[in-house]
This record gives C-alpha cells, structure tokens and sequence, in this order.
C-alpha cells in the first residue's frame, strides 16, 4: 500500500461527529485545512434521507429535528461491531433511527428514501460522509482525488480498521494508510514546534473529541515520531457528555411538566441540540440557559444549567479518562514528570473541568493548545499522505513508528489467551513462538487468533481462524511453531508449521467474521453509484425547475407590455399562454415526481419560444 | 533431514533471526555503550530503513530493527541477551541453541497446551 503514484492525497479525519480534510499544498510548503460548500472547516458525519433526496453534512444535520428517523449518524459507533455488542444495544436506545440485526449480526440501519425502506449498514454511511469530504477537497483542489490517509481512535480494533477501510472502498477511494487520531496529532504538533525543540521531547496527547478518546506517548526526536504507549476507550466522548445532559434535563421535564418525553424523537433531537450548544456555552460561561419554545404538547421549555452541575453530572466520564492516562503511563514505562508537553486535541479537550483535572494530574499549568483541536488530526493525516505519495515536493521527511493498541494471541487449552505480540509493540513486527500440541495422537490442530487483554480467550475480540492438520499422529506436547507478522499497515497474518514434516497453513486477517466480503463491497459501490446518480438527477431537476421559472417569469412580464403583446399573431400568443400555464404547473403541481424529460422537454420549448418572440425586444 | 528442517524454521522466525545478528553490530554500536546511543543508532537506521521512507524494500529491515531495540532498550532483556552472547561465543560451533530464550518470554514459563 506504500508509495502510491497516483497524484495528490488527502488526509482524512473521520469523526463520530464532524468530520475533516486536509491536504499537503507542495508549492506552499505547508497544509490547507479544506473549508466545506458552507465556509466550515469541520463537516458533520451526518447523512439524512427524504422523500426527495439524499443529503450528507451540514443540510443533514440542519434538518435533523423535523426528519430524526431518518438522519443518521454516529456510524462510527457502531462500525466494526456486532448487533449484540453491549455497547451497540445501549446505544440502539438513545438513537432516533432504527437498527436492526442483519445477517452475521451484522446491524443494519432503516430508514425510509423516498418513500421505500431501505437498509444500510455503517460502512456505507461512513463511506457516504467520505465521498462528502473528497468531493469538499476535490472542490477545493479543483482535481480528482483517488488517494487518501483516513484516521481512526488509535484503540480501534483489528475489526474496526478493516470495516474503515471498507467504508474507503465503497466510497471509491484508495486508502493508502489508515493512521491513529493521537499520532495523527502528534505530527501536527511536532512539525508546529520543531524548530523550538533541539532534544528529545515526551508529549502527551489527550484526545477527547465526539464519540472517542485516546491517549498517546510519544517521544519525538528531530524528524522520528515514535509512539510508546497507547490507551482509550472507543466509546466516550462529547456524545456521551450529550447523552448525559438530555437524561437529566428529561428527568427535569417529568418532575416540573409532569410529561413523559423520552418517546418523542423530535422532541429529544431538538434538546439535544439545545444540550449540545449549552455545553459549548460552559466551556466560557458559568452558566447556560436551555430554550427549546413547543418542546412537546405545545410546552415551551426553558431552563439553566450551571457549570458545577455540568461538571457534576459528567464527573464520572471525567474520572474515567484520567484512569485511562494512568494506564498509559504505566504501559509507558514513563513518570507523568517526564512528560515535556500535554497536548489538547479534540473537541472535548475544551471543558473546563477536564483542563483542571490535566493540570492537577500533570502538576503543571502549562497545557499546550498552540494547535486546532478540531483540526491538528486531519493535519497529521495531510502529511503522512504527501509522505506516502510519490513525487510530492517538500514534504517534510518524518518517520512514524506506531505501535500496536491490542495485545494479539492465539487459544490454547482451557480457553487461555497465549499472547504472542504484547500491546504497544512497534510495527512491523514478526514473532514466532513454539507450541505443543494438548493430547496424544493429535493430528490436527485448530489455530484461533483473538485481540484484547482478558485472560479468557474467547472474551476477546476473535479475528479469524484456521487449522494445521495431516501431520502424523504424535505424543501430547509434540512441537509446532507459530508465527505473527504485522506489517507497517497493521495487517496482521498469521502462520503455522510443525516442524518435522514441514506441513505449513497460514491466513492473512482481512476477511474476518463480519466483515464485508468483496461480492458485498462491490454490490455496495454500485449501490453508492446509484444514490450519487440520483442525487445528482434531483440536483438537475431543480436547477431546471429553475430555469422554467426564469423564463415563464420573463414571458410573462414581456406580454405584459401591450404594445409587444399586439403585435403577436392570436396564435402565437395562444401557444405562448399555454406554455406559460403549463410551467407554472410543472413548478408548483404534484408533477414532481416525473421524469426528468418532461421539464427538460418543457424547459427547451420554453427557450425557443422566448428566442424566436422576445429576444430583441430584450 | 530433521535437523536442516528444524534450522530452517528458525531461520523464518525474527526472534531466533535476530540472534543470528550480533545486535550491538546491526546497530553499528560497543556492547558497552549507554542507553541514549542505542536508541540514537535505532532511530538512525530507521530514517533510513522504514518502509514509508525506503518502501517495501525496507520491510524486513524495520521488523528486525524493531526487534532489536526491543531487546537493547530494556535493561533486563539486554543483560540476558549479553549472558547469551557471552555463552553462545564460548560454544562457538555449538548449535543446541533453545529455541526461543529470556527476551521473548521467561525460559520458566508454563507455557499452556495448546487445544
């Protein structure tokens, strides 16, 4: 996947809630952060549906109160993971749109497109908000783009990377690397103060954005970036700290109102639009009002929150991420002395609460915030892709050595979980390790691959499997070697020999449970087509809507002028009435729903009439 | 015929592969030299070795650079790694080596049976 020569490549920040791009400009020396059509530097991961049309991005989000069934997001939450997953089932309860469990327990969101139910699963969501961003760049850059470096939570499982790159796929785009979020940040910051740091500087970064948080260690030394310690939660971010302000502004509504709200998805939608600007109010304010006017049964519902309350209310997320950075230190090796600077990334990283909590934790006042929380991922993302591309000029030459989140192992007997590679190992990396077979006259043996740290192997997160089988039927704890390799792309694959005969099997993680197979990938690219087909088809449709209006509207004011209007033959002046009529209702009828002819039709006999009668007297 | 089997799966493993290297010479450093010109002889190489600096050509390199400093940067594995060496350069000639060794998991290890 390394070195691609396929021209530019973007850098993408994939968020649960707002998505970024960026590109590496080579005449410039340095990277763009890419505005959206509306001026914004982020763009929600939000994909909606109508009667009428599909919308990715601000106008998705925008209408999500008056069509919360279905308007979409939070795909990354559920990218990756299985139906019965505790954490898709908890979730499910919170969203507005339905999910249900699809082949493999595989979840499939509903919802209904122009008047039909339709199914998707998160992948193809994902890859809708990533063909947003490419065509955001492509807009910008005035090129195609084929090539991009997509980030994601450096906690991220082996399932969930994959499904990312599927969403890659589906949206047509080549993903020459999928990086981690924190190191992403890293390399921002790093190229940000290089010129200031002569020796070797520890930084620590916290990245707490809209559905996840990481934190890293790094050391970075001239132009190496390299990663000693990662740790997270997939599942805690600005979301959550949402989820926990509509919860107590809900209970809030049943004791003073009396009225039950929490079945009413617009009414919740709406609140946690109200919830989520408040809290951006109590990250400068210490204090917010909530005003949502005919909330639900005509109540108009206005309230305040504090910032205490804030704090207190979501002290138990707080906690949770200061264990997480105690964890990472330990895994470290490191003493939170040590650490030269803590950067903030991340949307979240802004709360007031959280700051102190650093400062207190770190003992020092000095976070450092010289770099865009809402950007300095898709920034890191930019470089690496000029890094990765062939014949991008001027990039900065930095190497980034990553490690891995999950420890990797193999079953052995009673279930046990028998690491091979240990968490935060630098990549690439190969391993091999004997193993003796558990019973006499075995000739065959079953090699399970699983992720995670519980000791149990099968509460771990199983990545495939495969079998050694046709060697001659041997003693209990006759020898075999196995070996893991990760390459610098974190795709791992797994080999297996015993030794006396030389029988060997071995798999490449790609095509795990529950994961797309390259059938389904390529029926959802088709299927992706068709949607931006349509989407473009509606686009059409109403800029010719337009168009009819212009020259119905041209006509009109041209026959009111008596002494034109005379000098028409009573035919022509017949013909052109009707025209007329029959544009305004095209415009306003119910004839929406026909072909896209029959206004292009009309719209093309609107202009022949209006050249051949009204052109000159223009 | 056993034998030459058994050598050439070692040879396919990197963890019995880097002991075939004398590590202090891949990194081009003095068995005694401190921790800091370890990890400088580690980052020099991989400017040069990585596969997103020198592409696929540079793969093997990283693996068994990575490997390396994993045994060099830390204090115990290192000791056991220079014991090793130490013993390993009495025998010379000597090929019973074990198989994997105090660096990719302790020699005492219950190592669990496999199913």
């Amino acid at each position: 996947m390394a070195k691609e020569d396929q021209g530019l490549a973007i850098g993408i920040d994939l968020g649960t809630t707002y998505s970024c791009v960026a590109v590496w400009r080579q005449d410039h020396c340095r990277v763009d952060i890419i505005h959206n059509d509306q001026g914004h530097n982020t763009t929600p991961s939000f994909v909606a549906f109508t009667d009428q049309e599909r919308m990715i991005g601000n106008a998705a989000k925008n209408q999500a109160a008056t069509n919360p069934q279905n308007t979409v997001f939070d795909a990354k939450r559920l990218i990756g993971r299985k139906y019965s997953d505790p954490v898709v089932q908890k979730d499910m309860m919170l969203w507005p749109f339905k999910v249900v469990a699809g082949a493999n327990d595989k979840p499939m969101i509903t919802l209904n497109y122009k008047g039909k139910e339709k199914q998707f699963c998160a992948e193809e969501i994902s890859s809708m908000v990533l063909v947003k961003m490419r065509q955001i760049a492509e807009d910008y850059l005035e090129t195609k783009v084929k090539n991009a470096v997509v980030t994601v939570p450096a906690y991220f499982n082996d399932s969930q990377r994959k499904s990312t790159i599927d969403a890659g796929t589906i949206a047509g785009l080549n993903i020459i690397r999928i990086i981690n979020e924190p190191t992403a940040a890293a390399i921002a910051y790093g190229l940000d103060r290089r010129i200031n740091c002569a020796g070797e500087r520890n930084i620590f970064i916290f990245d707490l954005g809209g559905g996840t948080f990481d934190v890293s260690i790094l050391t970075i030394k001239g132009k190496i970036f390299q990663v000693k310690a990662t740790a997270g939660n997939t599942h805690l971010g600005g979301e959550d700290i949402d989820n926990r302000m509509v919860n107590y502004f809900v209970e809030k509504i049943k004791k003073e109102k009396k009225v039950h709200i929490s079945g009413n998805p617009r009414a919740l939608r709406r609140l946690r639009s109200a919830c989520e600007r408040a809290k951006r109010t109590l990250s400068h304010a210490v204090s917010a009002t909530i005003e949502v006017d005919g909330l639900f049964n005509g109540i108009d519902f206005c309230s305040s929150i504090t910032r205490a309350k804030f704090e207190e209310i979501n002290m138990e997320l707080f906690n949770q991420c200061m264990e997480t950075i105690e964890r990472c230190l330990a895994d470290a090796k490191m003493e939170k002395r040590s650490m030269h600077d803590v950067v903030l990334v991340g949307g979240s990283s802004r709360i007031p609460k959280v700051q102190e909590l650093l400062q207190d934790f770190f003992e020092r006042k000095d976070l450092c915030k010289s770099i865009n929380p809402d950007e300095a991922v898709a920034y890191g993302a930019a470089v690496q892709a000029a890094l990765l591309s062939v014949g991008i000029k001027n990039v900065p030459d930095v190497v980034l050595l990553d490690v891995i989140p999950l420890s990797l192992g193999i079953e052995t007997k009673g279930d046990i979980m028998s690491v091979m590679i240990p968490r935060n190992t630098t990549i690439p990396v190969k391993r091999t390790l004997p193993y003796g077979i558990a019973y006499d006259n075995q000739s065959s043996v079953e090699i399970v691959v699983y992720e995670g740290e519980r000791t149990r192997a099968s509460e771990n997160n199983l990545l495939g499997s495969f079998s050694l089988s046709g060697f001659p039927k041997a003693p209990r704890g006759h020898p075999f070697d196995v070996c893991f390799a990760i390459d610098e792309n974190g795709i791992l694959s797994v080999s297996a020999k015993e030794k006396t005969t030389g029988i060997s099997n071995k798999i490449i993680i790609t095509n795990d449970i529950g994961r797309l197979s390259t059938e389904e990938i390529y029926r959802m690219i088709q299927k992706a087509e068709e949607y931006k087909a349509e989407d473009k088809k509606f686009l059409r449709k109403a800029e010719t809507i337009n168009k009819i209006d212009y020259y119905a509207y041209k006509i009109k004011k041209a026959l009111e002028n008596e002494n034109f209007s005379l000098k028409l033959w009573s035919e022509d002046r017949k013909k052109i009435s009707s025209a007329v009529t029959k544009a305004t209702e095209l415009r306003d009828g119910d004839e929406q729903e026909e072909e896209i002819d029959v206004f292009e039709d009309h719209l093309e006999e609107l202009i022949n009439l209006f050249e051949r009668f009204f052109e000159e007297s223009d | 015929s056993n034998a030459s089997t058994s050598t050439l799966t070692c040879k396919a493993s990197s963890s019995s592969s880097v002991i075939d290297f004398d590590l202090y010479e891949l990194l081009g450093i003095d068995s005694s030299c401190d921790q800091s010109e370890v990890k400088g002889a580690y980052r020099n190489l991989q400017k040069r070795c990585h596969p997103d600096i020198a592409g696929p050509a540079g793969h093997d390199m990283a693996i068994i650079l990575n490997e390396a400093y994993a045994i060099l940067s830390d204090p115990n594995a290192r000791h056991a790694y220079d014991k090793e060496q130490a013993k390993s350069s009495e025998f010379k000639g000597f090929t019973g080596r074990p198989i994997y060794s105090v660096w990719c998991g302790s020699e005492s290890e219950q190592r669990a049976i496999f199913v």
